[in-house]
């Protein structure tokens, strides 16, 4: 989470928040710090800042670029993600750390074929299927993204693309399927962080037991302790098919609306938050749940689904 | 929690009643998971060593160490090396495997998981068929056959080093190839599953697909044993962990089974709970004094695809299962038929020699040279050799056996130029690595067997006058004095050729009969 005082507002001292865990990374590309940045995106932690700061953010499909040194969050769904100020240094970015890695084992086998854009004057969209899922008009989609959806829609059906309505059903779902996976993964991804060989230790000697007890209660805030214990909890033998079982088959739904689009359209086009970039005095009032099934609900799904 | 003090007294109680209740009332159920470190060169997941003797936490990578950010990459080796093992112990091979993550905590598993593959494994529904020998009853042996419920490839964890004060953790092992072998339990006793372990042993070295070597830790038998009585539900059962040699297979099992025993005979109950063997005081302990059952809390393994192997009409895969079935050489129970009815030997013989591959090379190998009987070269090797090798203390493994030596001290002996004890002599000198040849040796030593019959005869009638009691107690029918009179006949030399001497011998004992 980043806290970015504005430039042009500093004298109302109004915090504006650029959120998203890669928020370090869109506040150095948009200041012009650095020529890109990779950030890390599970839920849209890469787009949902470059959305903010008036970026260019892209989320690769899964298995598109290696995931070997990244931080892990939701192995299954985390990739490194691109933040450029143009589209031109984004593809020039993936098209250097996209393709197979020997080194990790979920990077497609595939030969990368990499992207070459023609010249602006050359580039057209003309009879480009451009699929709007209904779904994604939430009643928290604000009046102002609303209108730069519906103004885009329009940009691009002057420009010859066909707009088309579709459905994707399980978008809903999305969230709480997300929070489920979500928390497991980080239940045991966070294990390691025993203060053993990582992360904070206690001082207690009385037993193994209870240094790790105490070393991770100590070491890990209310949200993160929250986590990995639903995450347990949903992993437990007699709740492993309920949860965690439940949750990969929705999963499958969400691709499978993904996969069904694809039949119909070639692009979609959807909002990146629901919102334009929060006030930091709105944004602390709500708890770690609602700020995420606010802030990822259109970025979301395609982690999900491993789509970029 | 019973102290060792009970314990030992229930024991001796069940000892001193044991045939008051007739035992065959008691069912004894025992099922094993083997360990077996597979022999790679590098890791399961890493490209780290996996060489024994490196110093302390030399073989580690940052992916053994758990670093956030390291991923897994399998080991190609790895999988043949399961496919083989499975499919030379009858398993289905399966097409789609995965991997899970196991939970649990311990200083020396630094991700606080283990990668396994606890719901779909490589393999399934095999079998071994192996020999038990029955050492309480005069040696009977019997076959058996063990189930086999899957094979599954996991990482091995580190290791804890604890003294008084500290704990250390060295992570050389973290990672290390194991194949988890789960069999049926379907054994009923420490013999079969000594016998088990053997056999499986011998498959693995056939295939070379596990070192065995228990003293590093190679082979680890854990063993699952309850007792119930007969016709009544099977008991609550215990499982002893990381039992380290085949002999301990054996003891720690039956010591379990008759703990169980008695302490049910007693009107106690069993707990289900982890045990160790204790091999110096040859008892099994209570390894946690918690009886609440671990949640393993199983996730599929999301850094690893779905392990794919070739076979049949489907050509993709990491390996191709159809040919390494091409791979698979002959197989112990292949090699002891092969042996009984090319060779002629003896089930016992060809039990030994494959049971001991290094004799088996030796057989194998002069066999092949020279036109000797097997049953003699078996015999030389088996009697003399081993026998030789147990006595004197020594590590068939460390022993130095010249072929040539060997071949040349049989033919020797096939062809009565030494005698037995002659052979025994020079089996002897090949041992301490004399640098003669066995022919030079018998030559400089003037070790020939004296064939001649005449020197023989006179030998023997030396011996009878010598002993004229012996001679008497014979002829009142004593027959136990005519090996008392070879004794003496072979204890003035080791030259005599024996089998001449024994006729001889009874050719004139039977003249002074007549008399």
């Amino acid at each position: 989470m980043v806290l970015q005082k504005m430039f042009g507002v500093l004298k109302m001292m109004i915090f504006i928040l650029r959120e998203g865990s890669s928020g370090g990374c869109a506040i150095a590309v948009s200041t012009g710090a650095c020529f890109a940045a990779i950030g890390s995106d599970t839920g849209g932690s890469t787009r949902n800042p470059a959305s903010y700061c008036g970026l260019v953010g892209l989320k690769p499909t899964y298995g598109l670029a290696s995931r070997l040194g990244l931080i892990p969050l939701v192995n299954s769904m985390d990739v490194p993600g691109i933040l450029t100020r143009y589209v031109d240094d984004c593809v020039a970015v993936l098209n250097v750390i996209a393709g197979h890695d020997p080194r990790d084992s979920t990077t497609l086998a595939k030969p990368y074929k990499k992207i070459i854009l023609p010249p602006a004057n050359k580039l057209s969209i003309k009879g480009l299927k451009v699929g709007i899922p209904v779904e994604y008009y939430s009643t928290h989609l604000s009046e102002e993204v609303w209108c730069a959806w519906q103004e885009v829609a329009e940009l691009l059906e002057d420009h010859g693309a066909e707009i088309k309505e579709i459905s994707m059903p399980n978008t809903e779902y999305s969230i709480v399927c997300y929070s489920i996976l979500n928390q497991c993964e980080v239940a045991s991804n966070l294990a390691r962080y025993d203060g053993i060989e990582f992360g904070f230790r206690a001082n207690v000697n009385l037993s193994t037991e209870k240094l790790y007890a105490t070393s991770r209660s100590l070491g890990f805030n209310d949200i993160v302790r929250n986590r990995i214990l639903t995450g347990n909890y949903f992993l437990l033998n007699k709740n492993y098919e309920t949860y965690f079982n439940q949750a990969l088959k929705v999963r499958r739904l969400i691709l499978n609306d993904f996969d069904k689009a694809w039949e119909e359209v070639q692009v979609l086009l959807t909002p990146t938050t629901l919102t334009t970039a929060p006030k930091y005095n709105d944004f602390k009032n709500k708890t770690n749940r609602d700020q995420c099934a606010f802030q990822d609900y259109c970025t979301q799904p395609a982690n999900m689904a491993g789509k970029s | 929690m019973f102290s060792n003090l009970k314990l030992s007294k229930l024991y001796f109680r069940y000892i001193l009643h044991s045939r008051e209740f007739s035992t065959s009332k008691w069912k004894s159920v025992v099922g094993l998971e083997v360990h077996a470190q597979i022999q790679a060169k590098t890791k399961l997941f890493s490209a780290s060593p996996t060489d024994f003797t490196n110093p302390v936490n030399r073989n580690v990578s940052l992916f053994d160490a758990a670093i956030p950010g390291t991923l897994p990459v399998l080991n190609k080796r790895c999988v043949e090396a399961a496919v083989l093992t499975a499919l030379a112990l009858n398993c289905r091979i399966n097409p789609i495997s995965m991997f899970d993550r196991k939970h649990y905590f311990y200083a020396d598993l630094p991700a606080g998981y283990q990668i396994t593959q606890q719901r779909s494994p490589i393999a399934n529904n095999g079998f071994i068929d192996f020999q038990v020998y029955d050492t309480d009853s005069h040696k009977r042996s019997y076959s058996l056959r063990s189930c086999i419920k899957q094979i599954q490839l996991e990482q091995d964890s580190g290791k804890s080093l604890h003294d008084e004060t500290h704990s250390l953790v060295d992570l050389n092992r973290a990672g290390i190839p194991l194949m988890e072998l789960v069999f049926e339990p379907d054994l009923c006793n420490g013999e079969e599953a000594a016998s088990l372990i053997k056999e499986l042993v011998n498959i693995f070295r056939c295939l070379q697909t596990c070192s065995c070597k228990m003293e590093e830790g190679a082979l680890r038998v854990d063993a699952n044993v309850s007792v119930h009585k007969d016709g009544e539900e099977l008991g609550v059962r215990t499982e002893v962990k990381n039992i380290g040699s085949i002999r301990a297979v054996a003891g720690a099992i039956n010591y379990e089974i008759q703990r169980q025993m008695a302490l049910l005979q007693d009107g106690q109950k069993i707990v289900n709970e982890t045990r160790s063997w204790n091999s110096i005081n040859k008892i099994t302990v209570s390894m946690r004094d918690k009886e609440e059952k671990q949640d393993y809390r199983y996730m599929p393994e999301p850094n690893l695809p779905p392990l794919y192997i070739a076979m049949g009409p489907t050509t993709w895969g990491c390996v191709n299962a159809d040919n390494i079935r091409k791979l698979i050489p002959e197989l112990p129970h292949e090699t002891r038929k092969r042996l009984k009815e090319e060779c002629n030997l003896t089930t016992e013989q060809a039990v030994i020699l494959v049971n001991e591959l290094k004799l088996l090379e030796v057989f194998s190998d002069v066999i092949l040279k020279k036109k000797l009987n097997t049953n003699l070269v078996a015999n030389l090797l088996i009697n003399v050799l081993l026998f030789f090798v147990n006595k004197e203390k020594m590590i068939l493994e460390e022993i130095v056996i010249d072929p040539i030596f060997f071949g040349e001290t049989a033919e020797m002996l096939q062809n009565e130029m030494i005698s037995h004890k002659t052979a025994q002599f020079l089996i002897g000198e090949m041992l301490k690595l004399t640098p003669k040849t066995a022919k030079e040796i018998v030559i400089s030593c003037n070790l020939l067997q004296i064939n001649d019959e005449d020197a023989i005869r006179k030998r023997c009638e030396e011996v009878i006058e010598e002993n004229p009691k012996m001679l008497q107690q014979y002829l009142k029918g004593k027959q136990k004095v005519f090996k008392a009179f070879l004794g003496v006949i072979a204890s003035h030399s080791d030259k005599v050729n024996m089998k001449k001497a024994t006729a001889l011998l009874k050719e004139i004992l039977d003249k002074y009969k007549n008399k």
